[in-house]
């Protein structure tokens, strides 16, 4: 994808009057600014299936958290989790069959609330007998603009996304990721304040994907909310601020990411200079899990901690001793590993369904691994 | 209203980039191309066609004896002038019939060998048709010079020529007469049809089995994955997810789909408008107006395709439930009108009634006799024939003439209709009497011709028969029947073939044209008649014979029926005026349409002339006081479904509706005297309280061809199996609005419901 240099050129920035139109839409509705673009509140939904309707599939058994404006929200979770159907809820595709749920500071399904949301479904299809430029005619008409003001954003929206040189061309000729990228013009195009991402960058290449990431971060610059589902959890744990992960119809957790990624127990990686047997003494008991010397003559160590606590009374120790700290990094949880092991825990304690495949199953086989790698790293001072 | 109109003007988008589409208009285009070929060019009449002929076999026989006469003659003459292979082919073929049951080939010989003749420039001899009284047209073509004529008037003189020498033989020609072309070259013998009446007709079946069916066929087949695929997974997700109302959403595309049968039907329609415009100078603005009512025929279809659409989300299934609705829909129809109504109530609806004294007789569509038989409680046949055809519905048909009972006699008269196959062997049938102290037992009396179409008495009591040849009365008993069998080889031939002695005389020689119409005046024995645009009276003379005394030219009406009595005539034309005549001097006294555009079936006079009844086609019922000059439509039961009416005296009236019910009514109260009706039967008690409220509830798409029938060829009503445009035949009414209103509720009903799904549905 081509970024353009100045975030200031491109639709992500409201116009003049996109704002008057928010501004008005906004006194109409009374909502402050602060209102949370989504809210959920134990929400539910049962499907009604089978002969006569007589099966109930609950998709959703009372899930609750909210999106903050102008931040990047992720949605994870395995397959059938209930991500899809919570998403339809709040765009009024599907009716809730009990708890609160808000778009916007609007109702699910408001039609005030879906002119100001893009989305990107997963799995859409753009009608084949359309060109990029007479699909984003139709989708822009559909959210209610002029066939001026489309013909004015839609080669700009176009170059956004990479597609500026096939305007012109079939969308049949299209392959996947270009029909991706197509179906995010669609939803940039009537600039709205929030975007709900259903799998954006399935069938996407590498380059794409990392360009998805700039423009989901220059969005987020623009003030714009951005509701994400993926499952690159790479990719959600490189540009959410927050996420929620969802099983069987349940938050399992929510927060930052840098949250669910810092665990108590940890390892701590260490490059000390100083007297091996001051070194041994101020680990003490602690499990050594790596002990070498770098070719400066200096120990590098692998040393397992209880805690934060633990942490400190070994820096501590060593210092006591005279041991210098060259450098200190703590080791991180990745998002892919804290996912799995709440999918895990959630296993253990029986909450799962054993219905359901386990969330290693599903993550190890849709999804490449992220390899673990140390964060935070750098000279540690004393 | 940006995102409707987006989500339509993208279905014109869709319908423009389908393959489908520009396939179909290049076959409509090629069709266009094709029909832009017919051309039609009027002539005055000259031609003989086989149905021309009345009598091949006479004219056969009085050619060759006028051939063989010492003297001058028209026979002689054309006789002289046929080559001699003709001559031997109609000998050949002479030979030859006798042992033919079928077909009249002797007919098609000889029109063909009167054709080669029309063409012959020598064929007027004034000596030859010295004799003969040569009418206006002819005379005035003759004071021409020959050479100076063209080829139609040359054609038009010797047509003229032949049929004025032989009368009785040859039928009138009519005026003008249809060539049919194509690209410049004529197709087949011309047709005894207007221009206008063809194209007319050609436009109507053109559009209704073209536009009407295969259009809109191939616009389900094509249009039913619109809503499925907008409904589908990845697509309605995306569309939910704008600010559009869903039912809206389903409205829209519903119309969307609706625009690729607009274009299709526009492009027919339209064409046709401007092929029939260019090539034959005739532009039809209905044809413009028949695009919308076919576009609502298709919405008809395209709603259920749409809601099966939306349901199943599946292509095939939208197709399947579609043509299922289609086949019950037209189940229906065929079951109710058809096969019901057609085949087991109509043969069997009284028609025609006579009170004959206390009894009341009734003759039905199929031709039976039959008599309220009060006992039983039961209509029971009477006069009933020895070889009657088992299949009932297809016996015969409404008799030619009668029944008329004699009171004097206490007798039935009938005139039946020939066993068809040998219709054409004799000119004359045999009367069919029956009398009151006999039961009403079949007995066959002195013959009549065989195209009597008017039974009434005159003054003095005798049976006066109205035939294409004139006006007959009886001269003998009319059961003094003196027959003796034929044999040929020794086998007797049926009665068909052995019509018995006539006994009738000719009083008044004319000759007649299908479909004519005749009515004897029961106060005074004149007979009025109208026949090819002429309306005239004869009145007896002293000697018994008739002459004419009145005659008024009506041009452009084309056929008629007609009802005299004291001195008032009702003449009710096909174009549904009902106009009033003074019997004295055809002074004409008033002008009704009861309905618009709906021709009469039958007018009916009360002996004393002072009231009249008029059935429509549509089976309503009107009558007309003389005194008060109106025409008012009467307050009794069964209105629209009424099949028979007739006077039992000055004030009462019969009056026929449902299957088998007659009401007999006082007048001018119209208060009911008793009614006569058979117990239901299951099939009856079936159509009454299933088939008839199924059929009203269902909708009827294919049944708005009636509108598009009225409004290209102002047609309301239909003959049925009829090709001569004789009034009396029966008609189907045809039902414009009710269609359009059931179709309108239903369409609105499956949107609704459509609506409602969409809107209530997790997508």
């Amino acid at each position: 994808m081509n970024v353009p240099a100045s975030a200031s050129h491109i639709p992500v920035a409201p116009t003049a009057d996109a704002l008057a139109a928010e501004k008005s839409d906004r006194s109409r509705s009374s909502l402050p600014n602060d209102t949370p673009a989504i809210v959920v509140d134990n929400l539910v939904k049962t499907y009604r299936d089978g002969w006569l309707r007589g099966d109930d599939v609950r998709a959703l058994r009372g899930v609750s958290f909210r999106v903050q404006r102008g931040e990047i929200f992720g949605l994870l979770g395995p397959n059938g989790a209930g991500k899809t159907t919570l998403i339809k809820i709040l765009l009024g595709i599907v009716k809730k069959s009990a708890g609160e749920a808000s778009l916007l500071g609007r109702p699910p399904g408001n039609r005030g609330g879906r002119r100001r949301v893009g989305y990107l479904p997963e799995n859409h299809r753009i009608p084949r007998h359309h060109t990029a430029y007479s699909a984003l005619t139709y989708f822009g008409g559909l959210s209610g603009l002029s066939a001026a003001e489309v013909r004015r954003r839609r080669g700009e929206t176009l170059a956004l996304v990479g597609l500026e040189r096939w305007g012109h061309v079939s969308v049949r000729k299209y392959s996947k990721g270009m029909q991706q990228r197509l179906g995010l013009a669609q939803a940039l195009l009537h600039d709205p304040e929030m975007l709900i991402l259903d799998e954006p960058t399935d069938g996407v290449d590498p380059v794409g994907r990392s360009e998805m990431r700039s423009l989901l971060l220059r969005l987020k610059q623009a003030g714009k909310t951005v509701f994400l589902n993926s499952h690159h959890l790479q990719e959600i744990e490189l540009v959410c601020d927050r996420v929620a992960i969802l099983q069987d119809g349940l938050v399992r957790r929510e927060g930052r990411v840098a949250d669910l990624t810092l665990t108590p127990e940890t390892e701590l990686y260490l490059t000390l200079s100083g007297a091996e047997t001051a070194i041994r003494d101020a680990i003490a008991a602690r499990e050594v899990r790596r002990w070498s010397r770098n070719e400066a003559g200096e120990y590098v160590l692998t040393v397992r901690v209880e805690d934060q606590t633990d942490a400190n009374a070994l820096v501590d120790a060593l210092r006591a001793r005279n041991v210098a700290l060259v450098a200190l990094a703590r080791h991180r949880q990745t998002l892919e590993e804290a996912f799995l092991s709440i999918l895990a825990e959630s296993e253990r304690v029986g909450l799962a369904d054993s219905a359901h495949p386990t969330a290693t199953e599903l993550v190890g086989t849709a999804h490449p691994t992220a390899s673990a790698h140390p964060t935070d790293a750098g000279p540690a001072t004393p | 209203m940006t995102p409707y109109f987006a989500i339509l003007k993208d279905s014109f988008r869709e319908a423009f980039a389908s393959r489908v589409l520009w396939i179909l208009l290049i076959v409509v285009t090629l069709l266009l191309a094709i029909l832009a070929g017919f051309g039609m060019d009027e002539h005055a009449g000259a031609s003989f066609t086989s149905e021309d002929l009345l009598d091949p076999a006479a004219l056969y026989t009085k050619l060759q004896a006028d051939a063989q006469a010492s003297y001058p003659n028209p026979g002689k003459r054309i006789w002289s002038l046929v080559e001699d292979r003709t001559k031997t082919e109609l000998a050949q073929t002479v030979a030859e019939s006798e042992s033919l049951a079928f077909g009249n080939p002797l007919a098609t010989r000889l029109s063909g060998m009167l054709n080669r003749l029309l063409s012959r420039r020598d064929l007027y001899d004034a000596e030859s048709w010295s004799r003969v009284r040569l009418e206006s047209e002819a005379a005035a073509l003759l004071a021409s010079e020959a050479s100076q004529l063209s080829d139609e008037q040359l054609a038009r003189l010797n047509r003229l020529l032949i049929e004025s020498a032989y009368p009785l033989e040859i039928a009138p020609s009519r005026n003008l007469e249809l060539y049919v072309s194509y690209w410049g070259s004529v197709l087949g013998t011309p047709l005894p049809l207007r221009k206008d009446f063809v194209i007319k007709t050609s436009l109507v079946l053109l559009s209704n089995f073209v536009v009407g069916m295969l259009g809109v066929f191939c616009g389900i087949v094509v249009t039913a994955s619109i809503i499925p695929q907008t409904f589908d997974a990845g697509a309605i997700d995306l569309l939910l997810s704008k600010p559009i109302s869903r039912p809206l959403l389903y409205l829209t595309k519903f119309a969307g789909g609706c625009a690729f049968m607009l274009i299709i039907t526009a492009d027919m329609l339209a064409g046709l408008w401007l092929v029939v415009g260019l090539r034959h100078g005739v532009w039809y603005p209905a044809l413009l107006w028949c695009i919308p009512i076919f576009l609502f025929v298709f919405a008809v279809y395209y709603a259920v395709s749409a809601l099966a659409g939306v349901i199943w989300r599946n292509t095939i299934v939208s197709i399947v439930v579609t043509f299922l609705f289609w086949a019950v829909c037209w189940g229906l129809g065929v079951v109710k009108g058809f096969v019901i109504e057609n085949f087991f109530f109509e043969p069997v609806r009284p028609v025609r009634l006579i009170a004959a004294g206390d009894h009341l007789i009734a003759a039905n569509e199929r031709g039976d006799v039959v008599r309220w038989d009060d006992a039983n409680g039961r209509w029971q046949e009477i006069l009933v024939p020895d070889e009657a055809p088992r299949w009932r519905p297809f016996r015969g048909g409404l008799p030619l003439a009668g029944p008329i009972y004699q009171q004097d006699e206490e007798r039935l008269v009938v005139v039946q209709r020939p066993n068809r196959r040998f219709s054409l062997i004799s000119s004359m049938v045999p009367l069919v009497l029956g009398r009151r102290n006999e039961d009403w037992r079949r007995r066959e009396g002195v013959s009549v011709p065989a195209d009597t179409s008017v039974l009434g008495h005159d003054l003095e009591g005798k049976l006066i028969a109205v035939a294409a040849s004139g006006i007959y009365r009886q001269n003998t008993d009319l059961a003094a029947r003196q027959r003796t069998d034929l044999t040929i080889f020794g086998m007797r031939l049926p009665a068909a073939f052995n019509p018995g002695a006539s006994g009738f005389e000719q009083v008044f020689a004319t000759r007649l044209t299908r479909p004519y119409s005749a009515a004897v005046n029961p106060s005074n024995g004149e007979v009025a008649i109208y026949n090819r645009e002429v309306l005239s009276i004869c009145a007896p003379n002293e000697a018994g014979r008739y002459q004419e005394r009145l005659r008024k030219e009506l041009p452009g009406t084309e056929s008629a029926v007609l009802a005299y009595a004291g001195d008032t005539m009702l003449l009710g034309t096909a174009n549904g005026e009902i106009r009033i005549y003074s019997g004295a001097d055809f002074s004409l006294r008033s002008i009704f349409e009861p309905a618009q555009g709906v021709p009469p079936r039958f007018i009916e006079a009360a002996p004393g002339g002072r009231r009249f009844v008029v059935l429509l086609h549509d089976g309503t019922l009107w009558i007309y006081a003389a005194d008060d000059d109106e025409l008012l439509q009467a307050p009794i039961e069964g209105q629209g479904d009424i099949s028979g009416i007739a006077f039992a005296g000055d004030d009462q009236l019969l009056v026929a509706d449902r299957v088998s019910r007659v009401s007999e009514y006082a007048l001018p109260t119209f208060a009911l005297v008793r009614r006569m009706e058979n117990d239901p039967e299951w099939l009856e008690l079936l159509y009454r309280y299933v088939v008839v409220p199924l059929h009203t509830v269902f909708p009827k798409p294919s049944e708005i061809s009636n509108v598009t029938a009225y409004l290209i060829a102002e047609q309301r009503t239909m003959s049925r199996g009829q090709t001569e445009t004789d009034l009396r035949a029966r008609q189907i009414s045809l039902d414009l609005w009710g269609p359009v209103w059931s179709n309108l509720a239903f369409l609105a009903v499956v949107l609704l419901l459509g609506c409602l799904y969409t809107s209530r549905t997790d997508f």
